[in-house]
């Protein structure tokens, strides 16, 4: 399978000298076309600092990042920023839809400043898939926290990006809607071959999910069958 | 263009707060402007008609027509050839019939020379006891035909014709002879002085205690002209100011607001350069809608005024304005460029 990201000894420390803080260890990580990564881990322990330098939104201190076989360590803000448009679709915690906007001008924003139009096919297969297509124009402020969180994937999904990056994407969901969530990251990577990460506390997830990683104070490793069991005892 | 609208239209309380507030400055400064083109223009509109740009008057009168008098020597001395005489008095015009009292001025001119106005209805003036007026009078009670006494004269003058827009010192112009400006100045016509020569070349010889100003000279020495105007000016000025400062800050704070919203754009992927798009267009929309909403009051309120109120609507120094305001309230987005510029996506993760 193709690799999409690759992570090479990237490491993140915030400040210099004494008020130094090491949010990341020398990290290596790789996500293949196709694998849904889940990160789990306490609250400080590094995710979203990962999260965001896969996504380009930050730059490491230390290593090398390459998206799709591109090196991206010397862009400018301007390529990263075309970069995270092309690549990457963004799902965050709290969903963070425009508010002004419908259903459908949240998605079709994107379009008025890449000057290339979806087909609207696309958009209401994308719909259908997420079962909002009765909301299309509805203003976030009149959908339940489950329907803005698909909204939210939607989004993300529409620029048909090859990589989706997830930041506790469940978190204002009860346990149906976020097991359906999930089962619905997993089919995108599995099925259109597209890597999903995903950030998340909730340990009762991780069934679809191919890899899991642990983070503990910004040290990343993969979690084994062994630590699996572990985790889901506790959890019950 | 498109998030702009879409934001107008979906916060339109919000927004309605900053259209009413475009509104009011600018009915405001429009109606400042009129009201101080009116009142410069009622102070000069007769010297603005003079046909030249150079005059020659007493050196003591410190530039105000009102108070020179030059003598039929002086004018021999000067060189005359080009220049035309120019004879002013204050005075009250009274109606006959109605004892109406309008306070007014005396222009003795030659009538048929270079002074002569426009004649806008009637005719003109054929000897002593015929004058021309400016039509503001008829505002103030007095038509053409009527018979008027001048500074309680017994002599009475007949209103043969009308001219337009030829008023001095904020009150209107009675054209007539030298003869009559010098009967009613001087208290006999045998009196050869004038006051000012007009000429359209500078006067190459000027004779002792006179002195030549050009016509601007003698206007922004009208008194309290340009007290008056730099008042306005100044209160208009300031008006513009504000309208940067109020607009810059609404902005600022609507932008503040938004911050998060526009981290996640940035995430995205969408370029900074069309958030700051948006700013602008949203400005320039209700910057354009208020002026507009704010004119066309001034066009309604212009309809109710008075028509003694000095209120004059210079189209070009309107739209002038109306451009000002809105490039001002444009450069009061500026406030909130560095806030945009320094939009920082990972704000949208809310990182750890």
């Amino acid at each position: 399978m193709a690799i999409l990201i690759q992570l090479k000894q990237v490491s993140k420390t915030y400040g210099t000298g004494h008020t130094a803080v090491t949010a990341l260890y020398p990290t290596d990580f790789t996500l293949k076309a196709g694998e849904f990564a889940a990160i789990i881990g306490p609250s400080g322990s590094g995710k979203t600092t990962l999260l965001t330098i896969i996504g380009n939104l930050q730059r490491p201190s230390n290593g090398q990042i390459i998206v799709n076989h591109q090196d991206t360590t010397h862009l400018n803000e301007g390529q990263r920023t075309d970069l995270r448009f092309n690549t990457f679709g963004f799902i965050l915690q709290a969903s963070n839809l425009i508010p002004f906007l419908t259903v459908k001008d949240q998605l079709t924003l994107v379009d008025r400043f890449n000057h290339h139009h979806k087909h609207e096919t696309t958009m209401s297969a994308l719909f259908d898939m997420l079962g909002i297509s009765n909301l299309v124009t509805n203003y976030p402020a009149a959908l339940s926290g489950g329907e803005r969180q698909r909204v939210a994937i939607a989004r993300a999904l529409y620029n048909d990006p090859s990589i989706i990056l997830a930041d506790e994407p469940t978190a204002s969901l009860d346990t149906k809607r976020a097991l359906q969530v999930v089962q619905l990251l997993a089919d995108i990577a599995h099925h259109s071959q597209r890597g999903v990460m995903m950030i998340t506390h909730d340990t009762r997830l991780l069934d679809a999910v191919d890899t899991v990683y642990e983070m503990r104070d910004g040290h990343l490793k993969t979690l084994t069958d062994e630590g699996m069991r572990k985790i889901k005892a506790s959890a019950i | 263009m498109f998030l702009a609208y879409k934001e107008i239209t979906h916060n339109k309380a919000r927004y309605l707060l900053v259209v009413v507030t475009f509104v009011l400055i600018s009915y405001l400064v429009f109606f400042l402007t009129g009201l101080a083109t009116g009142l410069a223009r009622n102070n000069r509109t007769a010297i603005d008609a003079l046909p030249g740009n150079y005059v020659l008057m007493s050196k003591y009168a410190n530039k105000n027509l009102l108070s020179s008098t030059v003598t039929k020597q002086q004018v021999d001395q000067a060189d005359t050839h080009q220049a035309a005489l120019l004879g002013q008095v204050s005075v009250v015009a009274e109606n006959t019939k109605t004892n109406q009292k309008v306070n007014s001025n005396i222009f003795g001119v030659n009538l048929s020379g270079k002074l002569r106005p426009p004649v806008t209805s009637g005719r003109m003036p054929e000897n002593s006891n015929e004058v021309l007026a400016d039509d503001s009078v008829l505002h103030y009670g007095l038509h053409q035909g009527d018979h008027i006494t001048l500074n309680g004269s017994d002599q009475k003058y007949h209103i043969v014709g009308l001219t337009h827009d030829r008023l001095f010192y904020t009150v209107p112009v009675f054209y007539t002879t030298l003869t009559t400006f010098r009967q009613l100045k001087y208290g006999q016509s045998r009196v050869q002085n004038v006051s000012v020569l007009i000429s359209p070349h500078a006067f190459k010889k000027v004779p002792a205690k006179m002195e030549q100003v050009t016509r601007a000279t003698l206007i922004n020495n009208i008194p309290g002209y340009t007290a008056e105007t730099s008042t306005f000016a100044l209160m208009i000025g300031a008006m513009i100011g504000i309208m940067l400062l109020i607009i810059g800050i609404f902005m600022y704070i609507l932008t503040i607001q938004k911050i998060s919203m526009y981290g996640v754009m940035r995430a995205q992927g969408i370029r900074t350069r069309a958030i700051i798009a948006a700013l602008f267009w949203q400005i320039l929309m209700l910057a354009v809608v208020g002026v507009a909403v704010g004119a066309g009051l001034l066009m309604l309120t212009e309809l109710i005024l008075p028509k003694t109120m000095p209120f004059y609507a210079n189209s070009i120094l309107f739209f002038s304005i109306a451009t000002a305001l809105i490039v001002m309230s444009l450069i009061g987005g500026l406030f909130s460029l560095r806030r945009i510029l320094r939009i920082d996506p990972l704000a949208a993760i809310g990182g750890e």
